[in-house]
């Protein structure tokens, strides 16, 4: 089973289903997960005021499905704790299932759909393989998708969001600010697009106005890890005009266990604390072997 | 009029079948190899109806179109050898690259559907 987290919400799903739609809103939205054939599950969540009147909601939604849906069979269960419905949609059999995140004030619908029978140990584990992603101590987040283990800061949001074959990215930030921006990078197919070294590469991918970039390499469990630092406060013994100072750092590695390149880079007006953890292995992490360096 | 989104649990959402197509190769067409590593493929003109003399004697038609395949396009030319079907051109390719299957079914997809649109494959559904 491989975990996801997305949107401060974590499930585990079997190996080969991959998220194939999202949904960057943190107020409604959903995603879609599918085997090599068909998608499999759907799992949405809406923000609500408070936990719902399951019995009532259930029987609205029974109905609603039967009526415009043309749901048959339709029953009633239970599973893991969650509460849902089965019944079949044309040929496919599906189940789906609410639970109310009350950290979050989510309402979540998890909808399976199976290709011939439930596959109830399955929908089990899934179910209760789902909860809410606490925020750290450190003011961290972790998101988990497209092969990346990510800790976002929690101020910041989910900007954008672009996965193509061999491009998985993801920008955190605020809205109409450039000042605060956190970007995660995880790049397929290297040996096809990479000319020079990464170094190079990096130096050549920075986001802001840097005269004097710090740059150091490390070596850590196998991984080469090429770094850049920017301080643009210290540039002139102080902030720059139009106070656009501020720190910026980025890292970039090839992991030697998937051959990818991982970028990473977070630009702030100020230092936190969280800025001890590195960014390879600490805010990013590719494979096992680099997590563990940093427990 | 906009677009509706298509969600998981709408009917028939399966792939499925479009993968167990195998892609075949056109017979007609001939592949020869560039110095640089490419693959030329030249897939002949089919003769428009309106050809025949006297407009023959003027209007000269391309007997055939090329095809450049650079690269990645000339492997997934390869794995098309009219017996692999589409999921496992996929599985090869992903293989090959370190891809997962859906971020490797995307890239065939979209290159075998090119293919197709010039003439260079047929797609074969099994019954």
């Amino acid at each position: 089973m491989t975990l996801w987290t997305w949107r401060h919400i974590r499930i585990e799903l079997p190996d080969d289903w991959e998220m194939l739609q999202f949904s960057r809103k943190t107020d409604v939205g959903r995603c879609g997960f599918a085997d090599r054939y068909q998608f499999r599950l759907e799992l949405s969540w809406r923000k609500v005021i408070g936990p719902p009147d399951y019995n009532r909601m259930l029987s609205d939604y029974q109905a609603k499905l039967e009526r415009e849906r043309g749901m048959e069979n339709s029953r009633r269960i239970a599973t893991a704790g969650w509460q849902g419905l089965e019944g079949r949609i044309g040929s496919q059999m599906t189940s789906r299932f609410g639970w109310y995140a009350p950290t979050e004030s989510l309402l979540l619908e998890a909808v399976f759909v199976w290709p011939q029978d439930r596959d109830k140990g399955l929908e089990r584990l899934v179910l209760a393989s789902i909860g809410e992603e606490p925020v750290r101590s450190d003011g961290l987040r972790p998101w988990r998708a497209f092969g990346m283990n990510v800790l976002a800061s929690d101020d910041l949001s989910l900007q954008d969001c672009q996965v193509e074959p061999g491009l998985a990215k993801l920008v955190f930030g605020r809205p109409n600010s450039e000042k605060f921006r956190e970007t995660f990078e995880r790049i397929g197919m290297v040996s096809h697009w990479l000319n020079g070294t990464v170094r190079e590469w990096l130096l050549g991918r920075l986001e802001v106005e840097a005269r004097e970039p710090q740059a150091a390499t490390d070596r850590i469990a196998d991984h080469q890890i090429e770094t850049v630092l920017v301080d643009s406060t210290n540039r002139r013994g102080g902030r720059s005009w139009f106070g656009r100072g501020g720190c910026y750092r980025t890292a970039a590695w090839i992991c030697p266990t998937d051959g990818r390149l991982y970028r990473i880079s977070e630009r702030r007006p100020t230092a936190r604390t969280s800025d001890n953890l590195p960014l390879a292995g600490g805010r990013l992490c590719c494979c096992k072997s680099l997590s563990e360096t940093y427990g | 009029m906009a677009k509706r989104k298509v969600t998981a649990q709408e009917p028939d959402q399966s792939w499925q079948k479009m993968l167990l197509a195998r892609p075949v190769r056109n017979a007609a067409a001939k592949v020869s190899a560039c110095s640089d590593g490419c693959l030329r493929i030249a897939i002949p003109n089919l003769r428009p109806w309106y050809l025949f003399p006297p407009i023959s004697w003027m209007v000269r038609p391309a007997a055939s179109k090329s095809l450049v395949l650079e690269g990645l396009g000339a492997e997934v030319w390869d794995l098309c050898d009219g017996r692999r079907t589409v999921e496992e051109v996929t599985d090869c390719f992903a293989a090959r690259h370190s891809l997962s299957f859906h971020e490797s079914r995307v890239s065939i997809t979209g290159y075998l559907r090119l293919l197709v649109q010039r003439g260079a494959l047929a797609m074969v559904e099994e019954a």
